[in-house]
């Protein structure tokens, strides 16, 4: 006999979530009740909001490797090269969010000192090195750069303005020789 | 002057017209199909989804994919399904890390596929809506739009009445297409729902200048990851993006408002599935235009009054009246 009103109810309390996640309402802070929430939030995306290319327009991050190999010769290449569009936008969002996360680390004071970050901002230009080297097995050594492209203003290009990308940090990665061990085991 | 005995029955039919409004908005008995309409569309979108993604699953779900093992649980939430898990479980059984991928996309599809023919819908519903969240949080860092609104979507077909219109369990028999009061608080779930995520949209939009003086739609343009055609040449005509970004946040600001009444919806849902067009042609976001599209023309274009199927239902205000006695005002 209850079906409906409680159907209606939890509908109601599942829509109230949705709404504290639309307008960004933290509800973290509250005890016990709030990671139940973020938690419910996870799974069902009612904590998501939807501010999509809002409120501003402000650049995009990107990543570059420069591959060079043992003779010397050097190629840029991307983190994935890909056949079809969706996974180029997937692919860009991934290199978005290392971005994302590099241009905290380097450019927040809180971070730019804490060396949990910086360790893992090396361990993760690492990684993506490691990747590349992978994919490219005659590479001696891979630069990483990360850079940030910001697009200038419709009076600025009138003006004869261009926007451009700007290197913001650079790791160099080797390498390692393969180690050899005569006559024992490995 | 009235007294106040008729003061207090003008308040006594006002609130139960109000009330009567209200349960109609909420509960009249409405048609299963526009349910069933987002079922196979976002059905539909994600079988093509995965089957752009799936030659490049080891790239973004494997440990030594794009984002290695420890570093892609840096960007996952705690006690969120991830494909590590079943990997782990399953190599001592001598399963490899690629073939649970595989094996997992292969049930991923599968379940996609049965959700949109409508065959053993529930069931197929949650398998979607699981593995589609597992490969989502293992897969975080190249998340966008898509998976944000497949994941709210797919979690409310669980429960509503999906399966039971333009489905094999209604062709054999396993469910009937009825009119309910389920599916009107089902559809209406929905259609808050999607009203709320435009709203926020507009309004988070409307809050940056660069949305009322057209910089916001020359910069999208103009952005690397974005940038489909060379459009520089609208410099010149700056009144153009202008028009755009007031186009996008009246469009969107004023969606939860324009899509209910009958006058206006039909412009409306032009409007949107014109936006979202141009969004996927000029941002290149494909699937996104084309899942955003599906869900408004699902959940506010296909009609949802039940036609012959009300005699089905034989819900009168005398049955209704147990549980009008939980909600009705207290005036009444």
């Amino acid at each position: 006999m209850l079906r409906y009103p409680l159907i209606a109810l939890l509908a109601a309390g599942h829509m109230a979530i949705v709404t504290t996640g639309i307008f960004q309402i933290n509800t973290s802070r509250i005890p016990v009740l709030g990671p139940m929430l973020d938690y419910y939030g996870s799974i069902t995306g009612a904590k998501a909001s939807y501010g999509f290319f809002a409120p501003e327009i402000t650049g995009q991050g990107g990543v570059e490797f420069e591959v060079i190999d043992g003779a010397g010769h050097t190629k840029i290449v991307p983190l994935m090269s890909a056949t079809n569009h969706e996974v180029e936008v997937r692919a860009a969002d991934t290199v978005e969010q290392i971005a994302g996360m590099f241009m905290t680390a380097i450019t927040d004071p809180a971070e730019v000192n804490n060396p949990k970050t910086q360790a893992l901002l090396h361990s993760l230009a690492a990684s993506l090195c490691g990747t590349v080297m992978g994919n490219h097995p005659n590479a001696h050594e891979v630069v990483f750069r990360l850079r940030i492209f910001t697009p200038i203003s419709m009076s600025d290009y009138r003006k004869g303005l261009r926007s451009h990308w700007e290197t913001v940090y650079e790791a160099r990665f080797r390498r390692e020789p393969p180690s050899f061990h005569p006559g024992g085991e490995i | 002057m009235k007294s106040i005995g008729e003061i207090g029955q003008d308040l006594d039919l006002t609130s139960v017209r109000v009330y009567d409004a209200v349960h109609s908005f909420f509960f009249a008995p409405a048609s299963p199909r526009p349910i069933a309409a987002l079922r196979i569309g976002l059905a539909m979108v994600l079988i093509l989804q995965a089957l752009l993604v799936a030659p490049y699953a080891l790239e973004f779900y494997a440990r030594g994919g794009l984002i290695q093992e420890s570093l892609s649980l840096f960007f996952t939430e705690p006690l969120t399904p991830q494909i590590h898990w079943v990997v782990r479980t399953l190599a001592p059984l001598g399963i490899s890390e690629t073939l649970c991928i595989y094996g997992l996309g292969l049930t991923y599809l599968a379940s996609l596929i049965m959700m949109g023919l409508g065959w053993h819908t529930r069931a197929a519903t949650l398998t979607t809506w699981f593995l589609h969240w597992m490969f989502m949080v293992s897969g975080s860092t190249s998340n966008y739009g898509v998976e944000l609104f497949s994941h709210v979507f797919l979690f409310y077909l669980i429960f509503m009445p999906a399966g039971d219109a333009l489905s094999v369990d209604v062709h054999v028999g396993r469910r009937r297409e009825k009119a309910t009061p389920l599916a009107r608080l089902s559809l209406r779930v929905l259609q808050l729902q999607l009203c709320l995520c435009y709203f926020s949209s507009g309004f988070e939009k409307a809050k940056g200048a660069g949305w009322w003086n057209g910089e916001a739609l020359w910069r999208s343009l103009a952005l690397p990851d974005y940038k489909q055609f060379d459009l520089s040449w609208l410099s010149s005509y700056p009144y153009l993006p202008m028009i755009g970004c007031w186009a996008t946040i009246a469009i969107e600001g004023l969606y939860c408002i324009f899509i209910w009444p009958k006058a206006t919806r039909r412009y409306w849902i032009v409007a949107v599935v014109a936006m979202h067009l141009g969004i996927a042609i000029f941002l290149g976001l494909t699937l996104f235009g084309v899942i955003m599209c599906v869900l408004t023309l699902a959940i506010f274009g296909v009609p949802a009054n039940p036609e012959l199927s009300w005699s089905t239902v034989q819900v009168t205000k005398e049955k209704r009246a147990w549980w009008w006695l939980l909600l009705r005002p207290v005036t009444r």
